[in-house]
């Protein structure tokens, strides 16, 4: 009797973790239910709360090429130092990496070096066994429009929409997290090391309206409770006590609507105040920063 | 009954339950990716896409909030939705001061027939919130608010 009732409790013990693991889905009415009172269910998803929205590092990489700036390899994450990253954190970081670069790459329209980083980013998405996005039909989508830099960005930008899709649906959203962190740094070493050879306000401005995204992203990476992402956090941290120096004022404007055209013109006016000073400092985070992820 | 015999259909009773608990309770994201795949038909050329997806579980009367910044000299589209079928997201954007923390309607497609895209013309660098909330006309209790942004130079 004694090992029957230890079989029903084993039984029930199986059953309530499915219970638990199965939680969070649809009502008869078919509306979703969340799994508890937590702030976020079993599927990654937030409930009520704040999410935060890294911007895309192709943004960043369209300035520099406005400013007039001439194509630099040597800012570019080496793809020989894809076999350095040997475990996931590194990976995710360099997949996020070598995205801003394959962008900073397209906008400068430099065919030969976009395969050898467009491979090296396929390379890394099957490492991190992420699929449905960095793929061999996505590959030849890429090779059939080589030389098309608007097609490019459009592939580059769903490919990774895509990623961080199944990223998110398969509870990985602390590598979506390292990616986005990823691109955004390189996006800032870029522009960084841009201002250093040509000083220009154009790109001064960019880099100070980063102080929120700098926050956000320390944010997102603190919230994945990871204890192997210490070291980061810490370079993270530093660089953001640097991005909070950064002053910014904002006047709000009406906006003006296009309703024909579906379009809102926004019309507010932000002023960002950055010494050439804490330019010199943030680029020094930075690099450490960077150092710390591609190394 | 031996006792590897007993184990065995107590086994068998447990992986049968927990199939047939996981069968009803499909996951929240399967609605999710149904919703993403509605949204991303609107983020097309010349928008390129900003590279997530961006997924909240709303309750009704509940809002779920998403920060970002929109830079200045480009043009952004806002896809939004929840569920099968569009019209069921009321989505707002709201300019922000981060000095202050005051926030500044600019959008909401609760006066433009609920639309499940919109795009933004940015002449000066803006902090954004966009605020998602269920559609009461849609009757639902809960749902997947999904948000896509493209952006163009």
């Amino acid at each position: 009797m004694r090992f029957n009732f230890r079989l029903i409790q084993f039984s029930l013990g199986i059953v309530a973790i499915a219970a638990v693991s199965c939680s969070g889905g649809n009502d008869e009415n078919g509306n979703d239910t969340p799994g508890g009172d937590s702030l976020e269910v079993n599927t990654g998803l937030r409930i009520k709360g704040q999410s935060f929205m890294v911007p895309s590092p192709v943004q960043i990489a369209t300035l520099i090429k406005n400013s007039g700036a001439l194509y630099n390899k040597g800012m570019l994450n080496a793809t020989a130092n894809l076999s350095v990253y040997s475990d996931a954190m590194k990976r995710a970081l360099n997949l996020g990496v070598y995205g801003a670069d394959l962008g900073y790459i397209t906008m400068y329209e430099n065919t030969g070096d976009a395969m050898e980083y467009y491979r090296t980013v396929v390379l890394l998405g099957e490492q991190l066994k992420i699929t449905g996005s960095f793929d061999q039909s996505l590959m030849q989508r890429f090779n059939d429009n080589v030389g098309r830099k608007d097609s490019i960005l459009v592939l580059v930008g769903e490919a990774y929409r895509r990623s961080d899709q199944f990223l998110r649906e398969s509870e990985q959203d602390n590598t979506a997290a390292l990616i986005l962190a990823g691109g955004w740094v390189e996006s800032m070493w870029f522009a960084l090391n841009v201002y250093k050879e040509k000083p220009e306000d154009a790109i001064s401005v960019r880099i100070g309206e980063q102080k929120s995204t700098a926050e956000g992203i320390l944010n997102l990476l603190r919230e994945t409770n990871k204890p192997e992402y210490k070291e980061l956090i810490k370079y993270f941290d530093e660089l953001n006590q640097e991005f909070q120096k950064v002053e910014i004022k904002y006047t709000f404007a009406e906006p003006t609507n296009d309703e024909a055209h579906k379009v809102t013109s926004i019309n507010g006016k932000t002023e960002v105040k950055i010494s050439p000073s804490l330019l010199t400092s943030l680029l020094y985070k930075v690099t450490e920063l960077r150092n710390y992820i591609t190394k | 009954m031996t006792l590897a015999a007993s184990m065995k259909k107590q086994l068998l009773i447990s992986v049968f339950l927990l199939a047939v608990i996981c069968a009803f309770h499909q996951p929240a994201a399967a609605q999710c990716d149904s919703t993403v795949s509605l949204c991303a038909k609107h983020i097309v050329p010349p928008f390129v896409s900003d590279g997530q997806t961006y997924r909240a579980l709303v309750l009704s009367g509940q809002n779920a909030e998403f920060h970002t910044t929109f830079f200045a000299g480009s043009s952004y589209r806002i896809a939004a939705g929840s569920g099968f079928t569009e019209g069921n997201l009321v989505f707002s954007i709201y300019s922000y001061d981060p000095a202050t923390g005051e926030r500044f309607l600019i959008f909401t497609n609760s006066q433009h027939n609920y639309a499940p895209y919109w795009d933004f013309k940015v002449n000066s660098t803006v902090e954004v919130i966009i605020e998602a909330s269920l559609n009461r006309a849609s009757g639902k209790e809960s749902g997947c608010a999904v948000v896509l942004i493209g952006f163009k130079q």
